[in-house]
Formats: structure tokens, sequence, C-alpha cells
């Protein structure tokens, strides 16, 4: 067991890092043991590192448990307090308890606390070796892999580099699908990126990369538009957007008869829009272009304007009542972005003006109502997307307030029937993802769904990232149940937790 | 020596084995290793104009290592030769294109492959060090002493292992530090002092490491143990705002024998001017106080921890004080015009980064140099005429040792007399070698008597062997040929008697131009 003793180098170093122990400390004590979860067997995992935190995140203190997993804090400062442990290769599931990774202590008049347990999870590691056409080490690579889901958009990539081998290594990484990401300085100078969906799951995993035999990565893209101001008496140039990565715009002027040229565009979509200034005045219009896929060297492309598209229509609700102001969102479902616009109760009108023309998805960005479909002259596309044309769509966009409720408890093994305490219950549809946890008793309550067809499950102790795919539930135990969810509904339903 | 710094060193082998009518290529060869002499793929071949600016064309060696470029007009070109993990080739001597545009030079070049020190880092109970921060000091051995130069650097993984790679030929020291803070393991570690291979406390008691062209040396493994560590905490004032120095920030380096290394951590001065630097073993350290960007004014401060903490460190920056003097010519030719010659201060055993304070001469042979920060400087003057030497630095009439000037705060410096001389001679000649085939070599001249501890700065022969070494001060040498490719640290007194059986000595005159042939070291 470890303690923070006040030795004179204790001192000087906590006076350093601002741990002064004082007068009142001595009767502050916590203490618990750090375990290890692997396949289903909790056992303690020695020599892992416990860290209290300030409020705000700042590591105050680490010590290391013992050989057993024991540790034992003393001397805290007297405020509110979280806990951590953390062991390199290791991810922390459960804290004092609960799910997730930091347990809260209120030291504000001294603590006493036994108990205090951590279980950890051995993360996965994602290892491998990129190479060149010829087969040799690429040195020097940058690799990012970040995790694809919901959740994880506000997850920081973890990165890594490769060695003269051409190895990386990244490790700590939860199971889960992931977007990777190889970017390395051809020979040519240029930058070359290479990307990949990959799955990860527990243990270690190997992957190798290659950067495509021949291709550059970028190349040169020329041509002329037409159909729009140019030459004398306008300054004009073409923008374009890459639809898919990350890749910043690129942009080039537009000669004066119509040419332009990219020197060196990576490898994807792009959407092409022009802007053209009177000379002299500030006069500016802008333009939607072709979308444009680059694959190879283009030489000549022709771009012409593309006729903006508009929507405009009104809200009608048939279930339930509108409230005052809804939030009416059109997602492109090519890429090209969102608008968004706040419709009132008594006005219902919206006119989205300057979009692409092609598919968009409309959704309501609130919790009191969805959008059940959109009217299109007589017909309901399929429920939330509509298809914008050049020029003017008129449509209405049909809303509902009728959610239904799903709520039950989560109960143990069948022999026994008992509540299980603090479990996760997850509900998953084509109309929405939900997922909450249940309360002491076992009971469990989704206030807000929007009526369709779902798959339910439950869990005893689960870390709520690992239910956000669907597809990872039977490999967490768990054999999802089919419900139908009807318009206003009320839904009672009794589940069996998954260990 | 430049050989074992991080530059790119001209590291060449040419064989211009004859002319083959080759197809259309009228350049062409082949790149191979010079260690295994096999056949390097994926090397970028360049071809650049007379004056190497603009790149005319640039190709990929295939499987074979061979290389080929057509449609040249004909003139000079220059050719430089890039892998990764491999040292770059840039070649000395122009490539000529005659005039009869369908003969081909064939060339082979040859790459020296960089090394790697691979291994692992562990505790005191045997548990892996996650992101530590693990640095390859190249070992370089100077007039006086040595320094470490910083080579590689990187962190350890999640199982302790680290990777350095990119490395020359040479003698390194691998140096451990705890990680960064603001993780648990940084925090944990945080008291830990930096920790040498294979765990000792300092670089002199190290295990320095010799790594041969290609080697890669793997279980460097360092153990970092608990000892016993401290901190210096004090306060950094700005003399020319008049209060605490906001935007400095203080490093630390390591004293420890001959040998000077920076530490990894580094600290920012809060807005009442205090800093504390922690995980110091006790020692003689440099604290290296910078403020703003890297151009800002710098300071530096000797502080030793015995056995407790250092709580009052103090240190001062924008002390810069101007550096004035004159120009003196002893026997100079008619119409000798100082204007436009160039005087430099170089910082003499300081961590890399701190500023040369550079000057000019202006009418009357009065030179100046602005804004030096307080430390010990090497003069030398530039831009002189052929023949012309940096004969002595006098300051009160006494001449300065190895021409090196200290500067002090709040003391600026002048009366300072740069005596310039004009008998300069010339040592030229040609490196003989055994063996056949040339390696570039280096020349150094070694003086017997310099009463000023000054030495010539050595040069790189051509490819063919020959070399000529002007403005060299009158008095007697050995003169030593050392292959560009070797790691020998000539400047090292044991390397030096080792050698003497390939010295040759030579005494110059005033103006004079000695021929010599000079017998290639090994």
């Amino acid at each position: 067991m470890k303690r923070i003793l006040p030795t004179a180098a204790g001192l000087a170093w906590s006076a350093f890092f601002g741990l002064i122990p004082q007068p009142g400390w001595a009767n502050s004590s916590v203490q618990g043991v750090v375990y290890e979860s692997t396949s289903g067997a909790t056992r303690p995992l020695p020599l892992a590192f416990v860290s209290v935190l300030s409020p705000g995140g700042e590591i105050l203190a680490t010590i290391r448990a013992d050989g057993q997993g024991r540790y034992h804090f003393v001397n805290l400062p007297r405020s509110l307090l979280a806990l951590t442990a953390s062991k390199p290769g290791y991810l922390t599931r459960h804290a004092a308890g609960n799910a997730g990774s930091r347990a809260m202590l209120d030291c504000s008049n001294g603590c006493l606390q036994t108990g205090m347990d951590f279980v950890l999870w051995r993360a996965a590691v994602l290892a491998g070796v990129v190479l060149d056409a010829m087969q040799e080490p690429v040195s020097r690579a940058g690799v990012s892999v970040r995790r694809i889901g919901a959740a994880a958009s506000s997850e920081k990539p973890s990165t890594g580099a490769t060695d003269n081998r051409g190895r990386f290594r990244i490790a700590g990484l939860e199971t889960g699908s992931y977007s990777l990401t190889v970017q390395r300085r051809a020979p040519n100078g240029q930058d070359e990126v290479l990307t990949k969906t990959l799955k990860v799951s527990e243990g270690e995993q190997v992957v190798d990369l290659f950067f495509p035999p021949g291709s550059q990565g970028s190349f040169r893209v020329a041509g002329r538009v037409s159909g729009i101001p140019f030459g004398a008496g306008y300054r004009t140039w073409v923008a374009i957007r890459a639809l898919s990565g990350s890749l910043r715009g690129l942009q080039a002027s537009v000669g004066p008869d119509g040419s332009f040229q990219f020197d060196s565009v990576p490898a994807g979509r792009y959407s092409a829009d022009a802007a053209a200034v009177k000379l002299g005045t500030v006069e500016r219009t802008d333009y939607f272009l072709n979308v444009i896929e680059v694959l190879a060297e283009i030489g000549q492309i022709a771009l012409q304007p593309v006729e903006p598209a508009a929507a405009t229509g009104t809200l009608e609700i048939t279930a339930g009542a509108l409230p005052d102001s809804a939030v009416i969102r059109f997602t492109s479902k090519d890429g090209f972005g969102y608008r968004l616009a706040r419709i009132g109760k008594v006005n219902r009108k919206f006119d989205f003006s300057g979009l692409r023309p092609g598919a968009y998805r409309v959704e309501a960005d609130s919790t009191q109502v969805y959008v059940k479909g959109v009217n299109t002259g007589g017909k309901i596309q399929s429920p939330g997307e509509v298809i914008l044309s050049p020029g003017v769509n008129r449509l209405t966009v049909v809303v509902a307030a009728d959610h239904a409720r799903v709520f039950g408890v989560v109960r143990g093994a069948p022999e026994t029937h008992q509540p299980v305490p603090q479990g996760r219950v997850a509900l998953h549809g084509d109309r929405g993802k939900y997922s909450v946890q249940a309360d002491q008793a076992g009971r469990f309550l989704f206030g807000k769904v929007i009526p369709g067809e779902y798959r339910i499950c439950a869990w005893a102790n689960i870390a709520p990232e690992r239910v956000e795919e669907e597809t990872s539930w039977e490999q967490a135990g768990c054999q999802p149940k089919t419900i139908s969810i009807g318009p206003s509904g009320e839904v009672e339903i009794d589940l069996r937790a998954a260990p | 020596m430049k050989q074992l710094a991080l530059s790119t060193a001209a590291v060449v082998w040419w064989a211009v084995t004859g002319f083959a009518y080759q197809g259309q290529m009228q350049v062409a060869g082949t790149v191979r290793s010079a260690s295994t002499g096999e056949a390097l793929k994926s090397a970028v071949v360049t071809l650049t104009g007379r004056d190497a600016k603009q790149t005319l064309s640039r190709t990929t060696t295939g499987a074979d290592g061979s290389f080929g470029f057509s449609g040249l007009t004909p003139g000079q070109y220059q050719l430089t030769v890039w892998k990764p993990g491999y040292q770059t080739m840039q070649g000395n001597a122009p490539v000529t294109i005659l005039r009869d545009s369908t003969e081909t030079t064939n060339l082979t070049s040859s790459l020296w492959p960089n090394g790697a020190i691979y291994g692992q880092v562990t505790d005191w109970d045997g548990e892996p060090v996650s992101e530590a921060q693990v640095r390859a000091y190249a070992v370089v051995y100077q007039t006086v002493g040595a320094r470490l130069s910083l080579a590689a650097q990187g962190e350890s993984d999640d199982a302790g292992e680290y990777r350095l790679f990119d490395l020359p030929a040479g003698k390194y020291v691998l140096q451990v530090a705890p990680p960064r803070t603001g993780t648990p393991s940084g925090r944990f570690y945080a008291a830990t002092p930096a920790t040498y291979y294979p765990g000792v406390p300092g670089p002199s008691q190290a295990l320095s490491i010799e790594l041969n062209w290609g080697q890669e040396v793997t279980r460097a493994d360092v153990k970092i143990s608990r000892a016993q560590s401290f901190v210096i905490a004090g306060a950094v004032w700005d003399a020319s705002a008049e209060g605490p120095c906001t935007r400095c920030v203080v490093a630390v380096v390591q004293h420890d024998g001959p040998y000077r290394a920076g530490l990894p951590q580094t600290a920012r001065v809060s807005p009442a001017g205090a800093f504390a630097l922690g995980g110091l073993a006790p020692g003689d350290y440099s604290l290296v106080v910078r403020k703003g960007s890297s151009n800002g004014a710098v300071a530096q401060t000797h502080v030793t921890i015995r056995d407790r903490n250092v709580e009052d460190a103090r240190v001062m920056v924008g002390l810069q004080q101007p550096v004035t003097g004159q120009v003196v010519m002893e026997n100079a030719p008619e119409g000798i015009d100082a204007t436009g010659w160039t005087p430099h201060l170089s910082p003499v055993a300081l961590p890399e980064g701190w500023p040369r304070a550079d000057g000019k001469v202006e009418a009357g042979r009065q030179f100046t140099i602005e804004g030096v920060s307080p430390a010990r400087y090497r003069f030398e003057l530039s831009g002189l005429p052929p023949g012309a030497y940096l004969k002595a630095l006098r300051f009160g009439g006494q001449p300065l040792a190895s021409h090196e000037i200290t500067v002090l705060p709040e003391a600026p410096v002048s009366g300072l007399e740069a005596v310039v001389g004009f008998d300069g001679a010339t040592v030229a000649g040609k490196v003989r070698s055994e063996n056949a085939p040339f390696v570039q070599a280096r020349i150094f001249l070694i003086s017997q008597q310099s009463q000023t501890g000054w030495q010539p700065k050595p040069i790189e022969t051509a490819p063919d062997g020959s070399f000529s070494l002007g403005s060299v001060a009158p008095g007697s040498y050995t003169v030593y040929a050392i292959p560009v490719t070797t790691s020998l640290q000539i400047l090292d007194p044991a390397v030096q008697a080792a050698l003497s059986r390939y010295a040759k000595q030579v005494v110059l005159s005033s103006k004079e131009t000695l021929n010599v042939e000079v017998p290639l070291a090994p």
C-alpha cells in the first residue's frame, strides 16, 4: 500500500504541486481496490495509478496501488474531489460501483471512505505497417484514428506516427468502428492521404496499409466555365469543396477565356461554386456549378451553372398541438450541408432558397415534434426525405407530436426475478436511437419515443458507449426484443438484463 | 562536427565510370547502399541547375536502384539523392552534359544508411513507463571538451517501448525524462529526475551507444529509479519593462562533467514573475530564460542543487549590451576597406537555440554588435579578402584566449580590438589513399602552438581528393585527412595520438602556398 507521507522531500514536492497538508487533514482516508475484468472474470489489477483530481479535472496527486490492487489515500484536500484509476493499456469502466471512469468524493469536511473500487478493461491496440508501391517502409507518416458514432463525434482522435520500419502502434482504444487516416509527404513533395474504415475489437489488431502504387494522390484539375460572367469587367473565381473527407476548400481564378486550373486536388468528390464580382462595384453573384469526381488528372472539364432549388411551404401537424416554434432542418444527403429555420405556430411558413438540387432529409430539431413525412403535391415521400429539383419546390412538412412512452423494469436472473439496479436500456429503431439508465429499483423510462419499430435490450452493467452500435449488442451478451410502438402509445415492458 | 549533427552531411562516393550509350538516357545511374552495396529503390534523384535553386527534373529509382534523365540540354547540373532513412547525398561536383547530347553520363551514388536505437523504459517496480520522454544526444567533440547535440527524441508507448531513428553513425547518450505532467503517469513520476542509459543520473556516467551506419541497437533499456529530486524556484525580471517577465519561459540544462544536456521540462513564468521547475537531481544546472519568441532576449544563470530545494533563483532578461570595437589591420596592402566585413558573436558551450549576434563594420573600421545577451561568445569576422584572417582579439591590450569574450549584464563592452593579419598562408594538395576508390575526406589543421587556442575550420576535399585551405595564420600545424564517413573525433587528443602515423607536419610561413600530400586515415 502506498501513502502520501509528509517527508521533507514530499513536502517540497507537494508544496510545488499545491497539495500542502494542513492541520485538520489528518482525518481523511480513502481506500479501495483496482480490478481488471477479462472475459467475464474479475481479478485485482496490480500497480495501477490512482489519482485525485480537482472538480475541474486537474490532477492533484497520483499514487500506485500495490501488488493486490489495494490503494489508500490519506491527507486529501478539503474540497469536492474526483477519484480515478488508470493504467497504460487499460480503459476505466467502473468507478465505485457506477459506470464511468471517475468517482466523486465530498471531502469538504474530511472523508473516510472504503470500498472505492475501480474496474479496468484492457484497451484495444491497433498496430500496422505502411508501405509504398515498392514495398518500402513509409516513415514519419501521420496516423490518426477516430471512432465513428454519435457520441464519439466529440472525442479527440488518437494519433501516432510510423517509425523507420513503417510501423505504428496506437493503444488505449475502445472497441468499435473507426475511421483511419494516414498522411505522408510523397517524394514529389505532395501530401498523400489514405483513409480506411475498420472495426477494432478486443486485443491487438495489425493492419497493413499501402499507398496506392503509381497514384500521386493529388491531381491537376483544369477546364472551362460557361454560362457565368468572366473576363473583361469581372473578377471571377471557382471554388471547390470536398463532399467527403476533411480537406478544406480550394480556389482558382477564372481567366479571360473562362479557363481555370487547380494544381493539386486530392482524390474525392467535390461541389464546385463560382462567384463573379463586377469590377468597380460590390455586386457579387454566386453560382452553383456541377459536382466533380477527381480520380485522376483532369485536363478539360466543362463547368456550368446549376439552377438552384428553393423549398417553400408550410408546416402541418397531424396529431397533437404545434409548439410555439419548431426548428425544421433540411440536410443534404450528398454532403452539400444543411439549412434550418424556426417556424412559428401562427405563421407556419418556411422558405429556403439557394439550395443545391438533390436529395434532402427533413428533420425537426425538437423533442416536441417529429417529422412524419413531406407532402409534395399529393404524394408523401418516404418519411422525412425529399428530392429538390431546380426551381421552386412547393411542399408541406407534416409533423406530429404523438410521441409514445416506453417504460418498465429491468430484472435479473429468471429464477429470482429481482429488479436490477442502475442497469442500462437501449432502444434502437429507424426513427431514433435512445439509451437510458434505470434507477435503483430497476425502473426505466423513455419519455418521448417517435412511433415506429424498435429493438430493445437491457444490461446490468455496461458503459454507455458500448451500446451505441446495435451490432455490438449481441457481442455484449443481449438478444434484442422487437417492439412496435404506436403513436401516443404507452408501452410497458419487463426486460431481462444481460450480465 | 557536422557529420554527427542533424544537418545533411554531404557523403559522396562518385564513380564516373565512363560513357556508355544507354538508349535515350543522358544522365543515368544506380543508387546503392554504401554499407551493403545493395540497390536502393524509391530513392528520389533530383537534377537542378548549376545554382541548385530550381529543380529541373526529379525521378525515383526503380526496383533495381536505377534512374535516368533524358532530354537535357548541354550544360552543368547538380544531382541530389534522397531516401528516408539515409543520409542525403548532395553532389559537390557538377554533372556536365556534353555538347553532343547523345553522350550519356553514367553515375553510381552511394547513400549511407541511418541507424536506430530501440528499447524499453521501466521503473523501480519493473512496470513499463509510458509516455516517458526519450532523447538521443550525439556526443560532439569540440576544441575544448565535448558537447551533447540533440539528435532524436520521442515518447515511449503504452508498453514502455521507444524508437529513435534517422541517426547517423556516431556516439550517443540516451536520456529518459519523466512523462509530461497533466496525465496520471506524469503526476506519479513528476519527482523522478532524468535518467541516462542504462540507469544513471548524469550523462558523464552514462554508457554511450556507438552506432555504426545503418546499425539498429535494440534493447537499449533504461531503468528509472526513485532518486531524490528537488525544485528550482525563483523569479524572472525584465529589465527593459521594469517588471516581472510574464512572457518568459524557463528551460534548464544539466551540467555533468564536460557535458551539458538540455532537459525537456520548461516552466512558464507566472504573472507575478515566479516559476518553478521540479524533478531535478542534486548537481549543477543552467537556467536558460527566453522572452517571447525565439529571437527575443535570453538570459542565463547558474544554479547548484545540493540537498534541498532552491527557492531564490533570480534571472534578469533584457540586459542586452552593445559590443563595440575597432578593426586593427596589420601590414594591410593598399586599398583594403573594412566596411562591409561582418563581426559575429557565436555562443560558446550554450544550449542549442541561443541566437548568434551579428553586427557590422562601419567607416573608420569601427564595429558595433547590438543587443547581445549576457553570455560567453566566440568572436569571428567574415567577409575578409583572401589571405586575410583574424589574428587576435584584444581587450584592454591583452589577447583573449580562443577569441572568446564574456559579456556581462549591465556592462557594455567597448574597446575590443579585432586584429586582422594579411599574411595568411595556404595549404593545398591532395589526399593520398591506399585504396583505389576515393572517399571524400575532411582536412583538419591542428595548430601546435596556438597562443589563442583558436583552430582553423576544417574543409572538405573535392571528389578527386584535392583541397585548398587558405587564409591560415602562419605557424606550425599537424594536418589530418579524415574520411567524411567515419565518426572519428579528431579533436580528441587520444584520437590524434592513435592517428599519428597518418599525420603530416607542416610549417607555414607568411603568404606561402604549401603543397602537401596527406595520407587518408582509415
